[in-house]
């Protein structure tokens, strides 16, 4: 395993994209915290009491949900083109065929990229981590250990949800090949396609509505969703915004168990 | 449906120079996809090494149409990913770039290399981990006449060397000069194969030339029945004779007539005139 990692850290050690996009993601996830250090809430009018202000995204428990959901669109937009890019530029560079011409198997090939996918969501997880425990600890008054891990496995969720995002990155990568059509269709995707279906099924009134937030890039987010649908106020629970934690890791885990096996078995049948 | 190959049987032995060859689109490149396991054949198999290798792929070195390596990696990461890939154990590139004589260039980016320095990149890359077979398909392809003389030498060095090479190629002479053996193919179908002194036939070919009395040579040569086959070029006629053919009684007959032959050059059949007659007639 150890071994296919070092691989991968050979090849890209030095690409400028992937250093690039990395840094961003470092940079922007504190970053994105301190953009609102000065908002508040009472700017936004009427209901405004219920939206909390700077003080409690600093603060433990609510920092791992601040901080989640901007690693939410961190993770999606540059670890996510990272990963089409590393499959992506190695089909360009002709690398990809090099390397099982030169006696890789195609199966420990594609290994190799789904332990690099999990070894980016580990890394972008002990950041998460790193970032939300220095942030919180920096302003919470009174805390403990106890008290900062009581996050409702936020770690775990983060990483469920890189990965997750990752995966279907990777499978866009394999399908498509190109980075500029994988990026694209990812984008589009996730931001425009999906969230247009969901709203369309619940205002259709067809049973199935009941079921749009199953989809699986609605699932993923809902891991780490934005901290203002979880507000305890009874609107939120009508209108079934997000999905339960336990409801999205689940539907999480099918997703990316369903992205692993499609690009599975696109990659072993074709050509290269 | 087209057929890439077709019914294409061909054996290897261990310290053979085996080279393919066949116009462009005849199925060499795909033939050799197939046996690098980067086509999926619809039919057939293939066996490397009597099947006692578990991995024989990292056995061997193989250059697939062009040399492919990452463009931002100097020569020394590039072949370090390559052999981490075979899993050898000797990290030490210096003997293998001085061979294809980039050692001066080992620091620079592959992306600065020039054609011929990225083919002789991706031949160096072949003899990581001590490959027992290699294969290079058109390795010339595309380079200016200092790269072909480079890698031509190149290639004569790694032929020396004793190992098992597969060189599918349009070098004709090249091939002539080093392989051991031959097959020529075309539309995926074996044409001929053997070794290339039985892929030659003893013909020979006459070169001859009777500047302005070239309308009686040519109805001479066409009317006598020991030459096999004519092709001109301007005042010259190629012509493939029998082995017994006599340039001496033919210069006399000429004589006769009243012909003279300002030139004549006699030489033994090449394979590229082999080449082109076994391809032209299927």
């Amino acid at each position: 395993m150890f071994n296919l990692l070092s691989l991968e850290y050979k090849k890209f050690r030095k690409n400028s994209v992937v250093s690039l996009l990395s840094l961003f993601y470092v940079l922007f996830l504190p970053a994105g915290m301190i953009l609102i250090k000065d908002f508040k809430p009472e700017s936004l009018g009427p209901g405004s009491m219920f939206i909390p202000g700077p003080e409690t995204y600093y603060s433990f428990p609510a920092v791992w949900q601040y901080v989640g959901y901007a690693g939410n669109w961190m993770v999606f937009f540059f670890l996510g083109v990272v990963v089409i890019y590393l499959i992506c530029a190695e089909v360009n560079y002709k690398t990809q065929r090099q390397t099982m011409i030169n006696g890789m198997p195609r199966a420990t090939y594609f290994l190799s990229k789904f332990l690099a996918i999990a070894a980016i969501s580990f890394f972008a997880t002990i950041y998460y981590a790193i970032v939300c425990a220095g942030i919180g600890m920096y302003f919470t008054d009174d805390w403990d250990f106890a008290f900062i891990f009581e996050n409702e496995w936020a770690i775990p969720r983060y990483f469920l949800m890189s990965f997750a995002y990752l995966s279907f990155a990777g499978l866009l990568a394999i399908l498509l090949k190109k980075a500029g059509l994988a990026i694209f269709i990812y984008m589009t995707y996730a931001i425009i396609v999906e969230p247009l279906l969901k709203v369309g099924l619940k205002f259709k009134d067809w049973a199935i509505g009941d079921y749009a937030n199953y989809m699986p890039l609605n699932a993923i987010e809902d891991l780490m969703p934005n901290p203002f649908f979880l507000i305890d106020v009874p609107m939120a629970d009508k209108m079934d915004i997000v999905l339960s934690y336990s409801h999205a890791s689940i539907t999480t885990i099918i997703a990316t168990g369903l992205f692993i096996a499609w690009g599975w078995f696109v990659f072993m049948k074709r050509d290269l | 449906m087209i057929k890439a190959v077709n019914n294409l049987s061909l054996t290897i032995e261990a310290g053979q120079i085996y080279g393919i060859l066949g116009p462009n689109g005849s199925g060499k490149t795909t033939t050799l996809g197939m046996i690098t396991g980067v086509l999926k054949p619809d039919s057939g198999s293939f066996l490397w090494f009597e099947g006692k290798e578990t991995h024989p792929l990292k056995k061997i070195g193989t250059i697939l149409e062009t040399p492919n390596f990452f463009p931002y990696l100097n020569a020394d990461e590039n072949l370090e990913i390559v052999r981490h890939i075979k899993g050898s154990e000797n990290k030490d590139f210096d003997r293998i770039l001085e061979l294809v004589n980039l050692k001066e260039r080992r620091r620079s980016k592959f992306a600065s290399y020039s054609l011929g320095m990225k083919q002789r990149l991706a031949i160096a890359a072949t003899l990581i981990g001590e490959p027992q077979a290699l294969i290079y398909d058109e390795p010339t392809n595309g380079l200016d006449p200092q790269g072909i003389a480079d890698v031509r030498d190149t290639l004569k060095s790694v032929a020396d060397s004793g190992k098992t090479v597969i060189l599918a190629s349009h070098m004709l002479d090249e091939v002539e000069k080093i392989c051991t053996h031959v097959a020529i193919i075309k539309n995926g179908n074996l044409l001929a194969t053997g070794s290339v002194g039985s892929i030659l036939s003893a013909d020979k070919s006459i070169e001859i030339a009777a500047g302005e009395d070239k309308a009686p040579l040519e109805n001479w040569l066409k009317s006598n029945p020991s030459i096999k086959s004519i092709n001109h070029d301007g005042f010259f006629f190629q012509c493939t004779v029998d082995e017994d053919f006599n340039i001496a009684e033919m210069s006399k007959a000429l004589s006769q007539l009243n012909i003279y032959p300002t030139h004549i050059v006699e030489r033994k059949q090449k394979l590229e005139e082999e080449f082109l007659q076994i391809t032209s007639k299927a």
